[in-house]
Order: structure tokens, then sequence, then C-alpha cells
């Protein structure tokens, strides 16, 4: 407390420092106020952004390097803002020039606050060769304008990639140009151009030639959760570097799917693999086992429990994988380890296994381009009665056979003899993912109260077991309460019933008791009930949402009511029944009066994973139509005594 | 605060260099000093029945920090020893990574602080008893001064028994260090069996402030094995994991120690309580200490120093006392704070050049306020006590230990006393913090305007919930049938609450203009008579920065609306009718709003409508909440007044509204609705009063009833019945 005021004032004795007289003309905060008034939400704006790559051989490692020099012209449009303007690299790249001027050119340097370079922590990754370089830049007034130039160099033209060219602001104006040497044969596939203003260009020079992409308006990258991966939404070029000539001499990059196994598995080729440390685990796994599914099983399940994923994305490590004998051993890797060891443990128990590679549902790729760009995943596959199966350790409590909707559908690179096969995982067919709640509740002392059963099925169930268990044991009881409760103020649950948490070859079952104190009104001799304990219709209204939504998986979500009529009471009034679909969502409520019971039911259907922007009224209409639904009360009246 | 958090806490100021010589000799001495000790307690593997339920359980916990001295260099190494049983998946999530790394560095101006080495140890121990050592250098990554460990073969049912050895000193050049004060309660985040915190010093010139409180063990002193030194202890057992309740002051209610040491040349005069002798535990701060300490730091000024105060209180031609002080803190709020705000946000905008608002210098530290108000009261010729308190969530100032607890402030001697204590933007003369209400504190009576010659006990004031009231009316009108309701409010806040209110309704630029206005003085920019260029470019940047910060002001008021009702909203707008920074009135602010398809339920041709939820979200008590040992700590007493009134569709009657009556009553607090139809108006006022500030545990039941009353209150609804 003595020190209350120190720290602010303090600051006042810091040195500060200008970034020069870099104030806009009159032309530019017109300018300014024109883009705000037509991009309200938006505070920087490039005005123009201009790159240029191109090639080198190094000879003395036999490498191509590729160059990136980029230009950019930053408006603020806002009345002030301040930003981090970065430069990202990894251990195949580095940072040349990074220098900031201001609107007439003249360089900032030695006037602004310095240039940070420090490791990029990402959530999810224990450890990363990402780094960032950055500097802050304060914009004072609306309209001043700064320039950045880049240079960035990558080592090895295998690790570039893709080039985006939309990024976190608004670009007016934009321009790339590659210049493609003749003794590099580089294939350029162009991604979610549709409906820009992006206009390509293709010179032959003597020695190279010269491509251009030209663009106007190009939207900022949107910060959004739960989105499809940014290779499905922005627009982007996929490099595909296939050769390469020296000296009359062609050196093949990534030419086809070959020479991109023949890497991929050259790493894998690499690591020595000592079974030994773990053949004991797998004896003792599959000892009992009657079957090869069991025994595999076994080993699936084992993994999955007995193995952290911790993720490592360093470098060449990004790609290559460690060792089974060390993951064991450290009882955690990361997905390329746990396939590896996966795959190793099922050889020592004498089943045919393979490694595959696999680009989740981030990726919008395939493998018509071979590049790294196309994998950031792997698993394995066992053979089984003459069938590949794949198994997913990174994927805690999945079934075995059950395949995380991340990757159904996806191609994958499998492992065949001295090669491979391009397969498609699977979709999980007549498998429902689903969290049903069925509810017997009766009406005592003027408020409701009764019994629940909670059945998770499937990915449904994976994602509960996941949550559940990342809460201690002391407080799981506590936290499931809540949750059961749907953050209806007036649900309290108590009385949960013991159940099985680790189960996954069964639907889990959760039993419990409840109270719903506000779902019961009364007036003038007529009992007024909202049903439903739980109305989320609100909740999937998409508001302000700009972005596509991607949920985790397909599903359905199910309530059930029996609701017993109190002695003395009759049904009053039941809402008609309602159901809609369309080609997102199926959805369907009735109110059925059975013996002494109202019978509810509600059940939600969400059949794609992908809500495109474009579908967002029909989304919200459904989901509107079934909050006015839910909105509406079920009445008992007295009856004549 | 729970034992990660401890663990990091141990390290984050430090600069760590970790070892680079894996299992060296110093490393293998330090796995046998911290696992061949032949201490019994250090091997435990099992844990008492009632935590087999529990994540983890801490078997053992050690911390250690030794202080010696030579020359002007100070050694400090200090250690953690944990060992903990993980009893389930999550446990393994939670200790299977560290990271740490540097911070921060102590580069003061009168102390290097450098750190030779960590070391960082651990082994796991099978439920079968297998103990695997690791290599931490193996298991380690480095990302620029970050440290990170991936603990490897993990299971449940494993023992992870870890320690971090820090070798630190630093080079003293000023006479002294202060080295930081821990303040912690024994508790964690798992329950504990053992616990053990040591401190070791040489004597000589470093100095320890050391006690335990609320019923920890005490700490004793047992011997070492050089003379030279002292060692203290304190040791724990059957500790049950952290229980954090709500309203609730850990540092008051669960076994706790505090700790600072000091290292100092001459033995005197430092910026803590220090002892007589170095090296002998101090465990209490006498009246007779207080009136020495602060009697050094205290002066008063010359005239001069205050007659910018005395110029304007005569221009103003304020010549009642009490009135003098209170606008002298207006004038000075303005002066000596606010204006520097402005001059702080100009440097962050990078707008250069301007080192003083148009002359006079802030007040950067409570010494600097209490000096400088003493020095009015002397040139105003009023009595006035120096006042040595502590907020209410450190403790009792009976149990006063470290210098960093202490709020000074002043006591003006009126027949109802003023007091103030320090200076922020919307410091009220009328009112002093709310966490020292109540409390107990020393006067230190000062004699001639120079000298702090005596202490007594004293009782601050206690505000009342009849002073502390936050009053809301509220306009309700439906419309697009049921499908929309407007709502407009006015709302005062009176109190602390007016305080707490005008932080986050008022904008800084309309205030700070509020106060050029009315104190006659100038933007920094604006100090000369023709602005020049320079100054030109300050004000047009920092008016640009305003605009974009009210913007956000703006925004995060719209998103507290939503939090308010825990619904959407739209078309938020308001306006400040009374900022009331210069007086006591209430701030008044008016905002209206729509809020669609909610609080709505159609029940055929009638609507049921939760009009409870108009009062806003009530505190809900969870069933695991109804039983509670600990006393109850809120911020201060107060009213909450909802007056609410809902216009009645034409073509529809109220039902209900009867029922919505009820008073709830009792020491402790009441919750009160009064419900009537009127004209077409349905109308209601609802009254919740926590009459206290603070409650006994044992008043918790009585509390309850009230409480759970208004939060079944803001469940209700009445019907809307079709004519």
């Amino acid at each position: 407390m003595t020190k209350l005021i120190t720290p602010l004032f303090l600051l006042l004795t810091m040195a500060c420092f200008s970034q020069g007289k870099s104030d806009p003309t009159s032309q530019e905060v017109q300018q300014a106020k024109t883009l705000k008034s037509e991009y309200a939400k938006e505070d920087i704006v490039v005005l123009s952004k201009e790159l240029n790559i191109h090639f080198n051989h190094n000879r003395r490692d036999n490498l191509v390097e590729a160059f990136k020099e980029t230009k950019v012209r930053l408006m603020n449009i806002s009345q002030n803002s301040r930003i981090q303007y970065p430069v990202f690299y990894d251990m195949e790249s580095e940072v040349g020039n990074f220098e900031l001027k201001d609107r007439r050119g003249r360089s900032l340097d030695g006037f602004n606050s310095g240039f940070s370079d420090e490791y990029l922590n990402s959530d999810g990754i224990f450890h990363g060769d990402y780094r960032v370089k950055y500097t802050e830049l304060i914009f004072p007034l609306q309209g001043t304008t700064y320039v950045v130039e880049t240079e960035k160099k990558f080592n090895d033209i295998k690790y570039f990639v893709s080039e985006y060219l939309s990024g976190p602001y608004r670009i007016l104006n934009g321009k790339i140009t590659i210049h493609i040497p003749n003794w590099l044969d580089l294939n350029l596939i162009d991604f979610n151009f549709e409906e820009l203003d992006i206009v390509q260009n293709s010179v032959n020079g003597k020695d190279e030639k010269i491509l251009t992409y030209t663009f106007k308006n190009i939207p900022p990258q949107l910060q959004e959760e739960s989105v499809p991966g940014p290779s499905y939404l922005y627009p982007h070029l996929l490099f595909n570097a296939k050769s390469f000539s020296n000296n009359g001499e062609k050196f093949s990059l990534f030419e086809n799917v070959d020479d991109l196994y023949t890497w991929c598995n050259g790493l894998v080729k690499k690591v020595k693999v000592d079974k030994t440390a773990f053949a004991a685990k797998v004896a003792e796994l599959t000892a009992g086992a009657q079957t090869d599914e069991e025994k595999i099983k076994n080993i699936y399940y084992w993994v999955q429990d007995n193995i952290r994923y911790i993720a490592f994305e360093d470098g060449i490590a990004g790609f290559q994988p460690d060792s089974p004998q060390n993951v064991f051993n450290k009882r955690y890797g990361d997905c390329k380890g746990m396939a590896f060891l996966m795959k190793s443990m099922l050889e020592v128990a004498g089943f045919d296994s393979r490694l595959v590679w696999i680009g989740t549902d981030r990726l919008a790729y395939d493998y018509s381009v071979p590049s790294l760009a196309i994998n950031n995943h792997m698993i394995c596959a066992v053979k089984l009665q003459d069938k590949l199966v794949f198994l997913d350790a990174t994927e805690n409590y999945n079934r075995f056979g059950i395949y995380a909707a991340r990757i159904q559908n996806k191609q994958a690179m499998v492992q065949k003899g001295d090669g491979y096969e391009i397969m498609t995982i699977p979709q999980n067919t007549g498998i429902l993912n689903s969290d049903k709640t069925v509810y017997h509740l009766k009406i005592k002392d003027g408020s409701i109260s009764g019994s629940a059963q909670r059945i998770f099925q499937n990915e449904s169930r994976k994602r509960f077991q996941n949550i559940y268990t990342s809460f201690g044991s002391g407080d799981q009881t506590k936290v499931l309460s809540k949750f059961l409760a749907y953050g209806n103020a007036g649900f309290s649950v108590d009385t949960i019933v013991p159940f099985d948490v680790e189960n996954r070859e069964e639907p889990l079952e959760l039993n419990y008791h409840l109270k719903l104190g506000n779902a019961l009104s009364e007036f003038e001799g007529t009992m007024y009930i909202d049903i439903d304990p739980v109305k989320n219709a609100s909740s999937w209204i998409f508001k302000e949402r700009k972005a596509d939504y991607k949920f985790s998986m397909k599903e359905d979500k199910i309530t059930e009511v029996q609701l017993e009529i109190p002695h003395g009471y009759k049904v009053g009034f039941l809402p008609k029944d309602f159901s809609l679909s369309n080609d997102l969502v199926e959805m369907a409520v009735s109110y059925e009066q059975v013996e002494n019971k109202i019978i509810y039911r509600k059940k939600v259907h969400f059949k794609n994973r992908l809500i495109k922007k474009s579908d967002f009224e029909t989304w919200n209409a459904a989901f509107d139509s079934l909050r006015e639904k839910l909105s509406q009360q079920i009445t008992f009246v007295k009856t004549q005594s | 605060m729970n034992d990660m958090k401890n663990f990091y806490f141990l390290l984050v100021f430090l600069c760590v260099v970790i070892s680079a010589c894996g299992q060296s000799k110093q490393v293998l001495e330090l796995q046998n000093q911290f696992w061949n000790s032949g201490d019994e307690r250090k091997e435990i593997k099992t844990v008492p029945e009632k935590w087999k339920g529990e994540s983890a359980v801490i078997l053992y916990l050690e911390e250690y920090f030794e202080y010696t001295n030579f020359a002007s260099k100070a050694f400090y190494p200090s250690y953690y020893h944990e060992r903990v049983l993980l009893q389930d998946k999550a446990a393994i999530e939670n200790f299977s990574e560290f990271s740490f790394g540097k911070e921060d560095k102590d580069f003061g101006l009168i102390f290097h602080s450098y750190q030779e080495k960590t070391i960082l140890g651990a082994k796991i121990i099978k439920p079968d008893g297998t103990e695997i050592i690791l290599n931490i250098d193996n298991e380690k990554v480095v990302q620029d001064d970050r440290i990170k460990v991936a603990i490897p073969n993990l299971e449940v049912g494993d023992i992870l028994d870890f320690f971090v050895y820090q070798d630190d000193y630093g080079v003293v050049y000023g006479g002294e260090k202060i080295f930081e004060a821990h303040e912690r309660v024994l508790s964690m985040e798992y329950p504990v069996v053992y616990r053990k915190l040591a401190i070791e010093l040489e004597k000589g010139r470093l100095y320890l402030n050391m006690d335990s409180y609320n019923d920890a063990p005490e700490i004793l002193e047992v011997p070492t094995d050089k003379n030279s030194r002292r060692r203290y202890m304190l040791e724990a057992n059957d500790i049950e994991k952290s229980d954090f309740p709500r309203w609730f002051y850990p540092l008051v209610e669960l076994p706790t120690v505090k700790f600072q040491v000091i290292y100092s040349v001459i033995g005197k005069n430092s910026d803590i309580f220090m002892g007589e002798n170095a090296a002998e535990r101090k465990t209490h701060v006498s009246p007779e200490e207080l009136v020495d300490y602060y009697d050094l730091r205290f002066k008063t000024y010359k005239s001069r120093s205050v007659a910018p105060v005395l110029d304007y209180l005569e221009e103003k031609e304020i010549t009642d006392k009490r009135e003098q002080l209170v606008q002298a803190l207006y004038f000075m709020r303005h002066r000596n704070y606010n204006r520097f705000i402005e001059l702080y946000l100009a440097r962050e905008n990078q707008i250069e050049g301007f080192d003083v608002p148009c002359g006079g210098y802030a007040f950067i530290d409570e010494d600097n306020f209490v000096n400088f108000m003493a020095s009015l009261g002397k040139e105003l010729e009023i009595d006035y006590d120096i006042v040595v308190a502590t907020p209410d969530f450190n403790g009792s100032i009976d149990d006063l230990l470290l210098a960093s607890n202490v709020s000074l402030g002043l006591r003006f001697n009126f027949p109802k006393p003023l007091y103030f204590f320090h200076i922020s933007s919307h410091v009220q003369a009328e009112l002093f913090p709310e966490n020292l209400e109540g409390t107990k504190v020393y006067l230190l009576g000062v004699k001639k305007n120079r000298k702090i010659e005596n202490a007594e006990i004293a009782v601050l004031p206690v505000t009342t919930a009849q002073d502390n009231i936050e009053k809301k009316m509220i306009a309700v009108n439906f419309r697009d049938g049921f499908n929309s309701i407007h709502i407009e409010r006015n709302l005062e806040f009176t109190g602390h609450f007016k305080i707490q209110e005008q932080g986050r309704w008022l904008f800084f630029d309309d205030y700070l203009n509020e106060e050029f206005e009315r104190f006659d003085s100038s933007h920094f920019y604006h100090c000369r008579k023709n602005q020049n260029r320079k100054e030109e470019e300050a004000e047009q940047k920092l008016k640009s920065f305003y605009a974009e910060i009210e913007k956000r002001h703006n925004e995060n008021l719209k998103e507290r609306i939503k939090n308010v009702y825990d619904v959407e909203t739209k078309d938020y707008a308001y306006e400040i009718k009374n900022s009331a920074r210069y007086s006591e009135e209430a701030l008044v602010v008016a905002d209206s709003f729509n809020i669609e398809n909610e609080f709505i339920r159609k029940a055929g041709p009638n609507y049921l409508f939760e009009l409870g939820k108009l009062i806003g979200g009530q505190v809900k008590i969870e069933k695991d909440e109804e039983e509670r040992v600990a006393n109850i700590d809120l911020d201060f007493a107060k009213t909450l007044i909802y007056n609410v009134e809902i216009s009645v569709p034409e073509g529809f009657e109220v039902v209900g509204v009867e029922k919505l009556n009820r008073t709830i009553t009792n020491e402790t607090g009441s919750f009160e609705v009064v419900a009537k139809v009127e004209n077409g108006i349905l109308k209601y006022t609802a009254t919740k009063i926590y009459a206290k500030p603070h409650y006994e545990a044992a008043e918790w039941g009585n509390m309850l009833v009230w409480l759970k009353a208004a939060h079944d209150f803001s469940q209700e609804k009445v019907m809307f019945k079709k004519l």
C-alpha cells in the first residue's frame, strides 16, 4: 500500500521516443475517414502490399532457397491504434531486413521501440521452433501511415509451402510477383480465389517465368472460434516444388507422391527401433486376449490411456517421429511418436501394422499435390482379417474401429510393403454421436423434481470423458452437477450415481436426481409448466458471427421429459408439435399425453459439421422457430372435485 | 494459492540458468540431501484414508530460505522440495510439465541481483517401490529465457518427488536490500500430509520479521551447525486442501505464515519494521516502534509547498475548516493526480517532450501524500493525527509485522473526523477505503507539526447500509407484441457504490475536462498562451487517442449490461446525469436498451413474464455452500433498491402480483418486495440489505434466508392474461 501511486508515475520518468514527423496529410485523413465509413469495425488497412518471391540455388548444400521481400503500407483508419507487426519464422527460415519507414519513406530506425524476437508459444504445443520477430507500431492519428519492409529466407524450398494473400488487415491493393527461374520446376495451385478480385498474369523471360497476382480489397482474416482451417477460408497459393536442374542434372524435390513418401518414410527409417523395451508390456497386454481384435484393442487402449500427448513441432522433428522405445519409456509423445509406438507394439504382437500420414480436416488439401503442407498428423493402421483398421492413439477414449470426425473421409498415405498406398479413412456409418437426457419428473410442493438419465454416445461420449477427467477427483462431482444443470439458475442436481468414466465400449450413462425450482408457476388454479429444462435454442443463433462455423462432430441432442400430471389436475393446454428440416439441421418437438403423463420429446439433429456464412439466415431462422416453440408453456388445470 | 503457483512463485523473479552439466557432483549432492537424508517424513508413500478420493496428495513439502553475507555480497540460496502422490489423470496432467524462466531482474539502483544457477531434480516412485531418478537435462527444452521440462513416465499411483534449488546472490551498494515479503496460507490446492518452512540467517547484517497466524503452528528456533547462524522453522501436519468460499479473507481465516528479510549494513532506518538485533526473529511491531518509524518519515513542508492549495481556497473564499480540507482534496485530486494521468497517457502514446502538466508534481507514495496533507493541516491550523491502519483482509493491526501491510493516512480532528488515506481519480473526502472501515488502528499524535510522539489505539468508523445505496429505477415497456422489451433505467449510487461506479461510468477525458473548467486550469498542451506546433500536435494526438478509448469505454458498458441481465441487449445508450465528484450527492446515470425474445413465455393466449429477472442476477447459494465454518467478509454494508414499473400491455391484465410480496428480515439483512398494479402499471420495489460488512460464521444461516429469498424472487413470473 505504501507505494500506491508509484508505479504509475515512475513510468513518467521513462525515456520516450517519437516516430518522427509522420503526421498524415489532409488527403490521408480524408482517405482514412472514407475507409472507416466503409469498414467501421476495422482499425488498420493495408493500402498496398508488394511481395516479391525469388529463388536461388545454394550450390554448397545443393538446396533451393526461397526469398520473400515484402513491402506493406499500413494506414490507421480509426482515431488511434496500436499493433504488433510480426514476421514469423522457424528453424528452416530466417528473417533478414526488417525496416520501418514513415509516410515519406524515411527510416524510423532509432525512433521506434525496437524489435522483439522470441519463441511463439501456442496452446497445446509443448515445444515448437516457431519464432516471431515483431515491432510495436503506434498510430497516433487517423490517417497515420507506416511502411514496413521485411525480408525472409527459406533455406530449403521444401519448407516454403504456401503464401496467403490475406492477413490480419484488409488489403486494398496487393501484388505478388514470383520469379521462377528456368532451372526450377515449381507448380502453384491457388485456393479460395473465387469471388475475389485477383488477376493472374504470366510472362516468360529469358531465364525465368514471372508470375504476378494482382489483387484488390482482400478482407481481413477473422479471429473467431470454431472456424474451418484457414486453408478452407482464405485465398492462398500452395507451392509444390517438383524439381530443379543444375548443370544439366535434375534433382527431384516433390515431383509426385512417391517423392513425398520417400522423404517422409526416410525420416522414419532413420529412427533406430528397440522393441525389447516394450516387448514384455505387449506380452502382458495380449496374454489373456482370445482374439486378434482383443489383442489389438488392448494395445490401442493402453497407448491411449498411458501415453500422454505432448506436441513437439521442432524443425525436422515436426516430421520425424521419436523412437517408439523413447515414447514408451517416457510415457509421452506427439502424434508421430504415439503412432510409431502403436505400430511397433502391434508388430511385436505379430500384426501387420503401418504408419499413416494424414492431413486432418483443418487442411483443404489432398494428395493431388505432393507437398509437406498436406500432412499435419500421423496415425497407425493395422491389418485385421485382411482389412486395415486405423488407430489414432491421440484420441483419448476412442473406441476401436471408430474414427474421429477430424480424420473421416480424409486421404491418407499408408505404408505398404516398401511403398505406400493412398487410402481414404472411412466414415463411421450407422454410428450416431448423441447426447440424450430422459427426465422422469413429478410435481410436488410447488416445484418439479425427479430423476434423469443422460446418455452420451460415441464422440459425444468421448468429449464428455475428456472434459470430465481433466478435473481432479476432488472437484469432479461439483463440476458435473453444474454441467448437468445447463447453467439454468433454478436447476439443482444431486445424488449422481457412480459411473464408469473409463468405459469406451458402451454409451456412458449418468443417473441423477434433480429439482427444477423455476419451471412451474401457478395462476388462478392453473399450472404453467416450462417442461424443457434445456432451453438452448437461442445459444445456437449466430448473432454477430462473420466466419463459417464448424462443429467438432455431427450430433443428435435429445431431450425427453416424462412428467406426471398431478392428482386433481388435467391437461389444459399442450402446444402443437413442431418439426423442421433443411440441409443443415433437423428438429422435432412433440407433446403427448400417455395415461397420467405428459411425454415431451425434443430432438435436434445437426446434419452438417460446417455451417457456411451464406447459410446463417436459414440456420438462424430454424433455431428462432425452435426458440419460439420452446417458450410455450403447457398447462394443467384443476379438475372439478 | 495452489502448490504449482507457489512453485512458480519461487522462480518467477529470478534469472534462471539450469546447470549445464547433467548429473554433476552438485546435482548428486543435492539428490543425496533431499532423498537420502534418513528423515522418515520424506519417505512417506501412503495417504490417510480420508484423502484417497483426492486428485493428488502432497506427502511432504519443504521450503527453505538461507541468507548470509560476505562484505557487500548477500547470498540467498533457497530450495523447494515436494513429494506428491498422483491419484488421477488430472493430477498427472498438472504435474507433468514445468515451465519457468526469468520474468524480471532486480536491477535496482542500490542492489544488483544475480542467480548463479537453478537445479531441478525429480524422481518417480512407482507403486511397487521402484525409484526412477530423472536426468532433467534430458527432459528439458530451452526457449529463449524459459525452460520447459516434461516429466516422463508418470502414471496414476506414482509419487513424484522433486526439488528446485536456487543459488542466488546480490551485491549491495547502498547499505540495504529488502527482500520480498512473503504472506502465505499453509493449505494448498491438494491436501498436505507434512509441511515445513525454514529460514536460516547469518548473524550480523540480516534481520528477520516472521510469525505464524490463525492457529498455524508456532515458529520455533532450532539449532544450526554453525554458531554464526540462526534457524527458524514452522512444521505443520495434516493440512486439508484449500477451500475458498465466497466472501472470504484467507489471510484472516486460514493458518498463515508471514516473513520478510532485510540485509542492512547500518541496522536501522529501513523501509521495513526492523528488529533490534540481527538474526533475531521479530514477531510484532509495538506502538513505540511505530512512533519512531513514522516519526523518521514525517515532516511538514514549508508553506510555499502548499501555497497553490491555499491560494485556491482563498480565491474561492472557503473559510469553513472542514470544507477547506474537503475542497483542498478535490483540488489536489486534480492538480496532483489526474493531470498526471493525462501526461502518462501522452507518454504511452509517444507524445514527447512534456515533463509536467503546467507545473505541480504528483504524489508518488502515501508518505508524500500524508506529509502534504499534514502541511496543509498546519497552515490551516486544523488538528490532526497520523493513522496507521491495515486493510481488513490482512488481519488485525495487533498482528502487524510487514510495513507493506500498512495503509497510512490522517485523521483531521473535527467532531465528526475526516480521514484521508490516499488519492485516486474519484477519491471522496467523506469516505475512506472500505477495507479499512471498522479496523483497529494506531493514531499517532503529532507535536507542533514536527514530531510524532505517541500512539494510541482507535477504531475507524463504519459506513452503514443507509450510506451505501444502489438505487435502480427501471421502466419497462413491451414492444412488437411481447417480442421486445424496452427498458429505461435511472441509476443512483451513493457511498462506496458511488466511487466504484464512477470508475466504471465516467470517461476520463470527460471528468478531466470538468476539472479543468472547475479549477480554471489547462491541459499540458495549453499551458502557454500561444500554442506552438508541438503542443498543437500533442493536442491532436491525445484527442485522437481519447476518441478511441471512449469507443472502448462505451463498448465495455454495453457488454456490462449484457452481463447484468445475462441476455443479449440492443440499442444501448447512456447519459451521465450527475457525476457528483465534488459532493456527497449521488452519482446519477440514465440508460436504455432493448431485450428481444427473452423473459417471456407463451401460454395459449396468455403470456408469462419473468419479471424477477429485471433485478439482475442474484447470488445463488449452491448446496455445498450451505454449511459454512468461515466468517463472512463483504466489502461494505449496502442497500440495493429496485423500483420497477412495467406498463401492462393493452388488452391484458396482470395475474399473480400478490404472491410477489414478501418480507424476510433479520439482524444480518433483509429482502423485501412490495408489489401492486396502479393505473395500468405493475409496480414493485425490491429492497435487499446487507446489514453489515462482516459476519460471524454462525450468522450464515440467517443470511441464507434472505439471500435465497432474493434469488427465488429473481426467478418469479407473473401472467399477462388476455382479456
